[in-house]
């Protein structure tokens, strides 16, 4: 029972939501809706669970001043300020409408935007590393990305239109490059995926794979 | 099988059910708003009808008759908007195909349901062989051979191996994936005694992970070495889980680095992290613009529909690999439809892209 509840549950819930897309009529899509509304609640309630998480695996290491303790006392600290300043009541607005308090719009801005652009302003220098390992021109196949790309680069930059005579030869070659083969390539695995996301898909609606369950 | 098929009917007859009450949840709202627009319509008769009467009286009547009826059609108009909207979305009384295709046979739906259902039956089809004892062959993939090798490297070193099963929410497939891999990668790791720290960057999906871990462990018979602090709940914002993730692989230097399931910009982050850590890095997703980023930072990448199939491969359970052979045979399906509708289309004939048209909300 304890193996066939959750496989049942699963086979009814998965078939009334692959419904969902074939049936458009309003009366099943206030079915699906609730049950949407259902799964919307629990992640909402997950995040209580991530809250306890957190406090779990970092609070320990503080009390018993343990390897790093000072990062998890920082992750905590912030965690209770930013809590507290969300409860608090206020009136101004952020981008997403929401309305809250002074404090909590200030760390919003001022601390929140600023470490995560840092993060994303980091990629470039992560792509740059990595293009150099990758156009390295070890065999046939890494050769030919190279060129691939030089050429790409060269010709999506306006010094590469720019030159005399081939410049529109590179432009034209750039585009057929990126709408021919590589759009060919990225076809064949959207493919690829979409059948093998009807087939995880359908192994789990049916039963079949159950080593989330813990196996047979 | 036989019982597994009574089992399916039971559930059908339970789903018609549950059909049934959500209808009938569902249906005092609109009886009311159409009795209420059926009184107003009533209303809008009388109106006229004592318009009528007093039409020989008053010279004005008629201009006053066009504009009561002008603003009866607009009030009409408007009604029917409201009846047909309902929080943005339309309304529609279609009972399959697309709300926004209110003309003509949904073909493209049909194709689809037709794919799913040959899926399907095809799945149980080779179950049933492989149940009677038919050898499934399934070919070599070096990138899932490498997560046990991996994991036997961590083990060897005594450093822990580091799972990510991507940023997005639970139900999203990609994830529902990694979450199915994860149970047998922590069911192995179990095994072999090593160290996993799961890091997750949505409360709902560490909570899943938690338990598939947990009975990975269980399975190998060492439920006692699950320590249930290594799944890890980081943070719910992309670059925040990023630097948490990184400063895990930084500071804990995990000896492999298994990244399966839904990545975005983080992809790269992560992975040159791991590769500068000197990690054995194994990466999986089906998100075409994050691929070229794992082929350049990892030893390994699974490419689109590998993800799905490294469960199968992993667990070598013959219904699981049973379910990769129906999924090729559709997929030969899928490339002979392909070629006979270029050809098709190359002498003019829509036949096949009406077939595998679908109307999508929104589009």
């Amino acid at each position: 029972m304890k193996r066939t509840l959750p496989i049942l549950i699963t086979f009814v819930i998965g078939v009334i939501m692959v419904g969902e897309f074939f049936i458009p009529h309003w009366r099943y899509r206030a079915l699906t809706g609730e049950l949407l509304e259902w799964g919307i609640i629990l992640t909402a309630g997950a995040f209580i669970l991530g809250l306890v998480n957190l406090i779990q695996v970092h609070l320990p290491t503080v009390v018993e001043r343990g390897t790093d303790w000072g990062y998890k006392a920082v992750l905590l600290v912030s965690l209770a300020v930013t809590l507290a300043m969300g409860f608090s009541n206020g009136k101004q607005r952020l981008d997403s409408g929401m309305e809250v308090s002074f404090s909590y719009k200030w760390i919003f801005d001022y601390v929140y935007v600023p470490l995560s652009a840092t993060m994303f302003a980091l990629l470039a220098f992560y792509i740059a590393s990595a293009g150099f390992r990758a156009f390295r021109a070890r065999n046939a196949e890494a050769t030919l990305l190279l060129v691939a790309a030089a050429l790409v680069m060269f010709a999506s930059v306006p010094i590469g239109e720019g030159v005399p005579v081939i410049g529109e030869y590179l432009v034209a070659l750039k585009d057929w490059t990126l709408d021919v083969p590589n759009n060919a390539a990225r076809r064949a695995i959207f493919i690829g995926a979409a059948l093998g996301a009807i087939s995880t898909g359908l192994r789990v609606i049916l039963g079949l794979e159950r080593s989330h369950l813990g196996g047979d | 099988m036989r019982a597994f098929a009574l089992r399916a009917l039971g559930l059908l007859v339970l789903l018609l059910a549950l059909l049934v009450c959500g209808v009938v949840a569902a249906q005092p709202a609109s009886d009311d708003d159409s009795a209420a627009s059926d009184d107003d319509s009533a209303s809008d008769d009388d109106s006229a009808a004592s318009d009528d009467d007093s039409a020989g009286d008053d010279d004005s009547a008629p201009s006053k008759d066009i504009a009561s009826t002008e603003s009866a059609e607009v009030d009409a108009v408007t009604g029917e908007a409201e009846a047909a909207e309902e929080g943005g979305a339309v309304r529609s009384e279609q009972w399959f195909g697309s709300a926004d295709t209110e003309e003509g046979v949904p073909w493209g739906y049909f194709t689809l349901l037709l794919l799913i259902l040959t899926t399907g039956g095809l799945m149980l089809y080779f179950t049933k062989q492989a149940q009677a004892g038919k050898e499934m062959f399934i070919r070599r993939m070096p990138g899932i051979d490498a997560i046990e090798d991996g994991i036997g490297r961590a083990t060897e070193m005594g450093k822990p191996v580091l799972y990510v099963p991507g940023i997005d929410d639970l139900q999203d497939i990609q994830t529902i994936a990694s979450m199915l891999i994860l149970g047998q990668v922590s069911k192995t790791i179990a095994e072999y005694q090593c160290e996993l720290i799961v890091s997750c960057c949505v409360p709902i999906v560490r909570e899943v992970a938690d338990e598939v871990v947990r009975a990975g462990f269980y399975q190998a018979g060492y439920p006692d070495a699950f320590r249930p602090e290594e799944i890890r709940f980081i943070a719910a914002d992309q670059f925040a889980f990023c630097a948490g993730t990184n400063g895990i692989m930084l500071r804990e230097k995990p000896a492999t680095n298994i990244y399966l399931g839904r990545f975005f910009a983080e992809s790269l982050i992560l992975a040159e992290t791991g590769y500068l850590n000197r990690s054995i890095q194994i990466a999986g997703t089906a998100e075409a613009t994050q691929l070229p980023f794992f082929v350049a930072a990892c030893d390994y990448t699974l490419i689109g529909e590998e993800l799905f199939a490294v469960s199968a491969y992993l667990s070598r359970d013959p219904r699981l690999v049973s379910s990769l052979k129906a999924s090729d045979y559709l997929k030969v399906a899928i490339v002979t439809a392909l070629l006979v509708g270029t050809i098709l289309a190359s002498f003019g004939n829509t036949l096949m892209v009406d077939l595998f048209s679908l109307t999508l909300p929104g589009n």
